[in-house]
């Protein structure tokens, strides 16, 4: 009894030693918080451990992101290179575990509106999500890419690519169908956004969809005949019509015809091409909004 | 040649001794552990938690294969048994296969019970996850985990035996087989990255191939990902090949652990 | 020809270092012969003299060098002798994890016996070791003697004509070495052969019919018992007492001259009390090879 409690205090008697090593031992002043983890250092050192070691590195960099977020790095946002990292990290995790979603998810609907100014970094997203689209069949994964093309990367005509290709997918909201249209008659691209509607009006069988496709439709057939007569009316007076007015003044339309959504056709003078104030949305009395 | 009376009393014994229950338990507490990680991260739970509970019953099992077949067969030569075995009219090598067989169906029953745990383990937190999109568990899909599994068991069962006859130290078969498995498991990830690789030479190359036709392939019983992902297809081609692979092999393994012990001085 | 015939073993150990330098080489039998008949043969010698690895060689768990080893006139390494025969091994162990009554369903099992015959052979063997009613217990709660009295009756389970013993009655208390004993003088009896090690001299000398002795390798001496005690008699210790005297009085007398002597005395009037050959024990007698080989070596 009388030993141990002399092995307790000589114990006890070591605390303040090692403290005192532990403060100052060397340590690496590691300013970077987001390490880069090779694939094949990764797999190497999880021998029959690809998935768990792919969800631990996720878990980490939702740790990381969390930190982002609440400003833990002492009043710092992470830098450009720190995203770099982390979506290399995602790269990593995904070829560690093909069929993970998660970190996609994360990839595409968060770190892009963090790294927006730097298009390199944004292709190379739109690039790992498209290769995890291959495994896993998620309209989301196109979805984003076709988002950044779109919103980020002002891409238009591959944003609407690759919405077309999400909308098509399994699962996807009908509204997307409507989306794709939209976005290629905003792009300028009537014909192609003509053709899609076609298209998934044969397709669709739900009602309200079809509806809904009928209607726009009805709406870009008259966008694009419209479009006709700013082109005649232009080489016929080599200039762009101040308003749709003037097409039926000069008698190439008959009447300028009505918007199914309940807007107004316009001429938009920068590119003197026909749009509508509806912005292809149904109008509530008198609001149109964008 | 008859193994079985040997191949019998080393299942009554090795169901009897304290690693059974030790490791089961210890597979209950993993699953726990796992349950835990999963609230970790953000997403999937039941993905990540699923994850580590596979690779926790995958290992368990390994181990429980390497301790069982190493120490029941050293104990015996260390422990005299073996000179009360071979006064009755049964050859070296029925011993050896009683040996394996016996650790075999231990194996067996132990991945039974591994299955029910882990399964219903598995089926717990996916039934209590908060998901939005749920994540299905198909238990067919682990009851084939499982087979393969049990497989690799007793594959490494052999190995086991060989290297409690090969060795002259307990703890020295016993690394040597663990060590084995892990580089068993290592060897397609080797593979797939020295071959694709610029910087390794030729002759590293060739080597690398030559241990990677040779050495046993313990990833190929490796199928969490088919549990996991219900989008993964596997073919039954698959199933049949590792199940064919494994039996040769085996067999292997035991020839040669039979010859070694045909020489051996006890 | 003899149940056992061993002849002319001779077997060197190597020892081999880790790296395979430095070979290291021990004789450890250096040409034993003999023969074992239906009897009793007691195998005595002092610890490290070769007993042992005679055992196992005969048991075919190490090779020899050389030499010829027949059981019922076959070679020890056709497993078919096994069949007819019964081994317990020096200090002997079995899994402590399982029941008296599953090592015997073991033995039981190798030897083919149905089972509607075990629990009357079962209950046959353990009464004649005294371990009725504990074969439902796992090993690991017996004693130790209680687990050699098991594993001896479970040699016995095939009837075996032939019994190899190693050391069977060391670590045994007297009743246990009663017990063993005395089986192995009714085996004799049903015409079997028994072949055992022994460093306890007593009981060596008190049941075999015949001993060999082996130091260092070699077999020194090979007779029955009742042979030696004859050669190595010295004489005989006589006590007498004078008629009408009180005080007995002991005379020592060569082997040639006892009958002289007692018809002397008789025709003196003594009254002999009792006449005890001098001779060497066992043990003195293997005490004494084993001095006469450290001088030779």
């Amino acid at each position: 009894m009388k030993r141990l409690l002399v092995a307790f205090l000589l114990v006890v008697v070591s605390i303040p030693f090692m403290l005192k090593a532990d403060k100052s031992k060397p340590r690496v002043n590691e300013v970077a918080p987001v390490l880069p983890y090779s694939y094949s250092q990764v797999l190497l050192s999880s021998p029959g451990l690809r998935s768990p070691a792919a969800d631990l590195l996720f878990m980490n960099l939702c740790y990381l992101t969390g930190n982002d977020v609440f400003n833990r790095w002492k009043e710092r946002k992470f830098t450009e290179e720190e995203w770099k990292r982390l979506i290399e990290n995602v790269e990593v995790i995904e070829k560690l575990d093909p069929y993970y979603f998660d970190p996609l998810y994360y990839l595409g609907s968060y770190v892009p509106w963090k790294v927006e100014k730097n298009r390199e970094l944004l292709l190379k997203i739109n690039s790992i999500l498209l290769h995890g689209n291959q495994m896993i069949k998620d309209w989301r994964l196109p979805f984003f890419v076709g988002f950044n093309y779109f919103y980020f990367l002002n891409d238009k005509v591959k944003g609407a690519k690759y919405l077309k290709i999400a909308s098509q997918m399994k699962g996807a909201p009908f509204y997307l169908k409507l989306l794709v249209p939209r976005l290629y008659a905003e792009s300028g691209k009537i014909d192609l956004a003509i053709a899609v509607t076609y298209e998934e009006l044969k397709r669709t069988e739900e009602g309200a969809v079809k509806k809904e496709l009928k209607r726009r439709l009805k709406a870009l057939l008259a966008i694009k005949e419209l479009d006709r007569a700013i082109r005649i009316y232009r080489n016929r007076f080599g200039k762009c019509p101040s308003s749709l007015q003037d097409l039926v003044k000069s008698g190439i339309i008959r009447a300028i015809p009505e918007d199914p959504y309940g807007g107004k056709f316009y001429i938009e003078k920068k590119n003197c091409t026909v749009w509508t104030t509806s912005n292809l949305r149904p109008v509530k009395k008198s609001t149109s909004s964008r | 040649m008859n193994p079985f009376p040997v191949a019998k009393i080393t299942f009554k014994e090795l169901l009897k001794e304290k690693s059974f229950i030790g490791l089961l338990t210890l597979e209950v507490f993993l699953l726990f552990v796992s349950k835990l990680i999963s609230n970790v991260v953000a997403g999937d739970t039941v993905k990540v938690a699923m994850d580590f509970a596979l690779s926790f019953f995958f290992f368990t099992v390994a181990l429980y294969s390497v301790f069982v077949s190493v120490g029941s067969t050293f104990r015996d030569v260390s422990d005299r048994v073996v000179y009360l075995i071979l006064s009755k009219p049964l050859k070296r090598s029925d011993y050896v296969l009683g040996k394996f067989l016996g650790c075999a169906v231990a194996v067996a029953i132990f991945v039974f019970f591994s299955f029910f745990i882990v399964t219903s383990g598995i089926l717990v937190i996916s039934g209590t996850a908060n998901l939005y999109v749920p994540h299905v568990v198909v238990v067919e899909r682990v009851f084939l985990l499982s087979l393969l599994v049990f497989l690799m068991g007793v594959f490494l069962s052999a190995f086991g035996v060989l290297f409690a006859i090969l060795f002259t130290s307990q703890v020295l078969a016993l690394i040597s087989a663990i060590f084995l498995f892990l580089a068993g498991l290592e060897l397609s990830p080797v593979k797939e990255l020295v071959v694709s690789s610029k910087y390794v030479s030729p002759v590293n190359k060739l080597i690398v191939q030559i241990a990677y036709y040779l050495f046993p392939n313990f990833s190929l019983f490796d199928v969490k990902d088919y549990v996991v992902h219900l989008a993964v297809k596997v073919s039954p081609l698959f199933f049949a090949s590792v199940f064919i692979y494994s039996l040769i092999y085996t067999s292997a393994v035991l020839l040669v652990a039979t010859y070694l012990f045909d020489r051996r001085e006890l | 020809m003899g149940v056992l015939v061993v002849n002319n073993l001779r077997k060197t150990f190597k020892k081999n270092s880790l790296l395979g330098f430095k070979k290291e080489e021990k004789k450890v039998l250096k040409g034993i012969s003999f023969e074992v008949f239906e009897e009793i043969f007691g195998f005595i010698g002092p610890n490290g003299a070769g007993k042992t690895t005679t055992i196992k060689v005969i048991m075919d768990f190490v090779k020899p060098d050389s030499g010829e080893i027949l059981i019922f006139g076959k070679p020890n390494s056709d497993i078919s002798v096994k069949q007819n025969l019964g081994f317990l091994p020096e200090r002997p162990y079995i899994y402590g994890s399982i029941t008296g009554k599953e090592y015997l369903d073991f033995c039981a099992d190798v030897y083919g016996i149905p089972y509607y015959e075990r629990k009357r052979k079962f209950a046959e063997l353990l009464e004649l070791v005294n371990l009725t009613g504990v074969e439902e217990q796992p090993i690991s709660s017996y004693s130790k003697g209680m687990v050699q009295r098991l594993l001896f009756a479970s040699t016995l389970i095939n009837d075996p004509d032939l019994l190899i013993l190693d050391e069977p009655m060391s670590g045994l208390d007297p009743v246990g070495r009663n017990i063993i004993a005395s089986v192995m003088k009714m085996l004799k009896e049903k015409g079997k052969a028994v072949f055992y090690s022994s460093h306890i001299i007593q009981d060596v000398e008190r049941l075999s019919d015949r001993v060999a002795i082996i130091v260092d390798g070699k077999i020194k001496l090979l007779d029955s018992v009742a042979n030696i005690v004859q050669e190595f008699l010295r004489g005989y210790v006589i006590t007498v007492r004078k008629r009408g005297s009180s005080s007995l009085e002991v005379l020592k007398v060569g082997v040639d001259e006892l009958w002289q002597l007692l018809e002397r005395l008789k025709s003196e009037g003594y009254e002999i009390i009792s006449v005890e050959p001098d001779r060497l024990s066992l043990e003195e007698i293997l005490v004494s090879y084993i001095q006469e080989n450290r001088r030779a070596g």
